[in-house]
């Protein structure tokens, strides 16, 4: 054992140019991270600046909230807001946030019961944090209620009959369905359908979009979902960012075309695969 | 200051640590985010204490005002304290734990994941319908990757799989492709708004 | 109208007649012909049937017990044919339910073949803590895996464990993960892109295929057909092969029902505007 050890001892990492580490794609990556952040903060500065920046095209998801708070309190049911399995980490997390203030602060307007439903407590504790906070902006403090701010472990399936079992007691009018999922997409959407919800679905799993798909009214996918802030601020900063994504995306859009166009004209150089790892 | 600042500069000094921690060898040499990561784990770990903590808090408060639905609660809280007990007493390698979990936590689970099935053939009725081109198109190759992971597929014609592995392999790839670098790089700029304080919800504001 | 009365079909008929295709076929089996996709199967096969004897391979058990029909049935045969030929497996699993439920049907198959636990192989359970962990691992196995099994067994009172110092290249030949969402083959493709990956999915393959052009996976199965053909090409059969005529009958009526709801769907379109235009 002790000669194991000696060995992993005497070959000792050797950095790549001296300074980075010998791992494939960190130059690249490195690279690519300072160029996406050059494109944003391009974009921040000229929104502060006043200059003129593209705007947000329309996302009718995100407008469809308005209409699904505002046929919730006409049917005197609640909205409720679900997200499973993001952690406090997790940049889905951070977009979950958004919808909640938006979702919440309608509800507090529109005088409706607003119920949330998260599968970790640390999220939990923020969750509430913002739904206060959506209240008290809303000039409704005393609407806030603590009890309808809940928590069950985030366990796949018990998570899952918990929230069907609080969709077919409660019965909300609007349904709002953001983050990542998992097999669970195939009964919830379904569930909410059932008791003829509003559904609007904000997903980041590729692999389960086809079944709020069938189910939902709205779905919000792929970079739409992380969207949703800067579109229902309407700042111009937090414009600036996403303008700068879709920079990124051309930009990444012409690397593609570029490495397919080389690797057809010399396949066995593999320059743009290795440029790429390097 | 200390519930808005401090974090929101904390977040960016670690996100700037651990980024250049994954690239540059002089600071990966440190193995200072070998260290971070343990804390993760203990927090992880913590975590579950706190997750407990308020499970047991919020069904409390159901049972004492007596909600609808308290007696869930009462068994949710009895099912809680049979189990954490007999896991940290006996382990969870006691053959009663064991017994337990394969008779009632296996079925139950499976059960649940069973009704999937059912919904998905109630929405699939409901919901596949062929309003334009692009849904008759959707429809028949939906169709046909369903047949041809069955060995129905097989027995029409062996070409039926060929086209399948062509459909996953070639459009199914370039679509998931596309949708994971629009993730990406959504991800990444959403990211970047927290690094510069944009985003500042999870702060309270 | 009967097309009227077909669209607004009540659910619970939809889930009598499904529930009657799955449990008619487990009755009666009807043993449908199963042949082997070279793609896939026979590729997942001569790569396990290629690994060299006495390297080591890490199985990732990252599932729960919802799976074990469909990721299960392959864990065993894939056990057996590496041990068989004197490959050293290491199992843990980034999901908590399968390495602790699949503990005792590895033992018992291993007992069938004559495998000793801790010299030919060793189950060190889950592992919390995430990536975290993982990268951990990478790190320092013992340390990061906190140094005990799943039956908190020391590792060094277990001798393959010996050999085990690193997650890395040099100690592992390939990692094969059987996965039935997220955390899943990312954590490998993140943290350890240059240790050869093989992939069962849930589910069938579907979006995941690109990983296999990418050469980020070296073979993939997905799906209880693939995992039937791989019992048949293992000779080791199980639930995949026996359940496999219930799915079939299951996919044929989920399509009569998409071609029915179409059907009435036009029929009733057509007679609404037959009467508005009357």
């Amino acid at each position: 054992m002790d000669l194991m050890l000696l060995a992993a001892e005497a070959e000792a990492a050797v950095p790549k140019w001296g300074i980075f580490v010998d791992v494939e794609g960190a130059i690249s990556g490195l690279l690519t991270t300072l160029i996406l952040t050059g494109l944003t903060y391009y974009w921040i500065t000229a929104a502060r600046a006043g200059r003129n920046i593209p705007s947000i095209r329309r996302l009718p998801g995100l407008d469809a909230i308005t209409e699904a708070v505002g046929r919730a309190t006409e049917m005197g049911r609640p909205v409720m807001l679900a997200n499973r399995r993001d952690g406090l980490g997790d940049v889905e997390t951070f977009a979950l946030w958004g919808y909640l203030s938006h979702a919440a602060t309608l509800a507090a307007q529109y005088d409706t019961r607003f119920i949330n439903l998260t599968g970790s407590h640390l999220v939990l504790a923020v969750n509430e944090a913002v739904i206060q906070q959506a209240y008290l902006e809303a000039g409704r403090p005393d609407a806030f209620n603590q009890d309808d701010c809940r928590y069950f472990p985030s366990n796949q399936w018990p998570w899952s009959s918990h929230c069907a079992g609080i969709i077919m007691r409660e019965r909300p009018a609007a349904l709002l369905w953001v983050g990542s999922w998992s097999g669970e997409a195939s009964i919830l959407p379904e569930a909410g359908s059932q008791i003829e919800a509003i559904q609007i679905a904000a997903v980041t799993t590729t692999g389960q979009l086809p079944f709020f798909i069938a189910s939902c009214d709205y779905v919000l996918m792929s970079g739409e979902v992380y969207a949703a802030s800067a579109y229902l601020s309407k700042e111009p900063v937090m414009t600036g960012t996403i303008v700068a994504e879709d920079c990124a995306k051309l930009l990444l859009m012409a690397i593609a075309v570029l490495g397919a166009l080389v690797e057809i004209a010399r396949p066995a150089s593999q320059w743009m695969t290795n440029l790429l790892k390097f | 200051m200390l519930r808005r600042e401090v974090p929101a500069v904390l977040t960016t000094v670690m996100a700037i640590f651990v980024f250049l921690s994954a690239m540059l060898f002089p600071l990966e040499e440190m193995k200072i985010l070998a260290r971070t990561d343990s804390l993760l784990q203990f927090m992880g770990n913590m975590a579950l204490f706190l997750g407990g903590i308020n499970l047991f808090r919020l069904h409390s408060r159901n049972i004492k005002k007596k909600r609808e639905y308290w007696p869930f609660s009462l068994w949710l809280l009895a099912v809680f304290v049979f189990f954490t007990v007999l896991g940290i007493v006996k382990g969870n390698n006691d053959p009663l734990y064991k017994g337990l979990y394969d008779a009632l936590i296996v079925p139950v689970n499976a059960s649940m994941h069973s009704i999937s099935a059912f919904f998905l053939c109630s929405a699939a009725f409901k919901a596949f319908r062929i309003k334009n081109l692009d849904s008759i198109v959707l429809m028949i190759s939906a169709v046909w990757v369903m047949l041809a992971s069955v060995p129905i597929g097989e027995i029409i014609s062996p070409n039926v799989g060929i086209v399948k592995d062509w459909l996953l392999a070639v459009p199914g790839s370039a679509v998931a492709r596309a949708m994971a670098n629009g993730l990406f790089l959504a991800g990444f700029a959403a990211t970047l708004r927290i690094f510069l304080g944009l985003e500042r919800r999870h702060l309270g504001q | 109208m009967f097309w009227r009365k077909l669209l607004n079909i009540d659910s619970k008929i939809i889930y009598v007649v499904v529930g009657l295709a799955l449990l008619l076929p487990v009755i009666k089996p009807v043993g449908m012909p199963v042949s082997i996709s070279e793609e896939y199967t026979r590729r997942f096969y001569n790569y396990l049937t290629d690994i060299p004897k006495d390297a080591v391979v890490f199985f990732d058990l990252s599932f729960r017990e919802t799976g074990e029909a469909e990721l299960g049935s392959s864990v065993l045969p894939a056990f057996e044919l590496l041990q068989k030929r004197g490959v050293k497996i290491v199992c843990g699993g980034q999901w908590q339910q399968a390495p602790f439920f699949m503990q005792s049907r590895l033992e018992k198959k291993a007992e069938e073949i004559g495998s000793v636990y801790g010299v030919d192989w060793v189950n060190i359970g889950y592992k919390p803590g995430g990536t975290a962990t993982w990268r951990a691992m990478m790190e320092d196995f013992w340390k990061g895996a906190a140094g005990v099994d799943c039956n908190e067994t020391k590792f060094d009172e277990l001798p393959l464990m010996d050999r085990v110092r690193k997650l890395d290249k040099e100690t592992f030949a390939a990692i094969v993960i059987w996965q039935a969402g997220t955390p899943g083959s990312g954590t490998w493709m993140q943290y350890a892109p240059d240790i050869p990956l093989l992939a069962v999915y849930m589910g069938g393959i579907g979006g995941n295929a690109r990983y296999l052009r990418s050469g980020q996976v070296q073979a993939m199965i997905g799906g209880m057909q693939q995992a039937a053909e791989f019992e048949i090409i293992t000779d080791c059969l199980g639930d995949a092969t026996g359940l496999l005529d219930a799915q079939s009958l299951a996919v044929l009526v989920v399509i009569a029902f998409i071609v029915l709801g179409n059907i009435s769907w036009i029929m009733v379109k057509r007679q609404d505007s037959l009467e508005r235009s009357s």
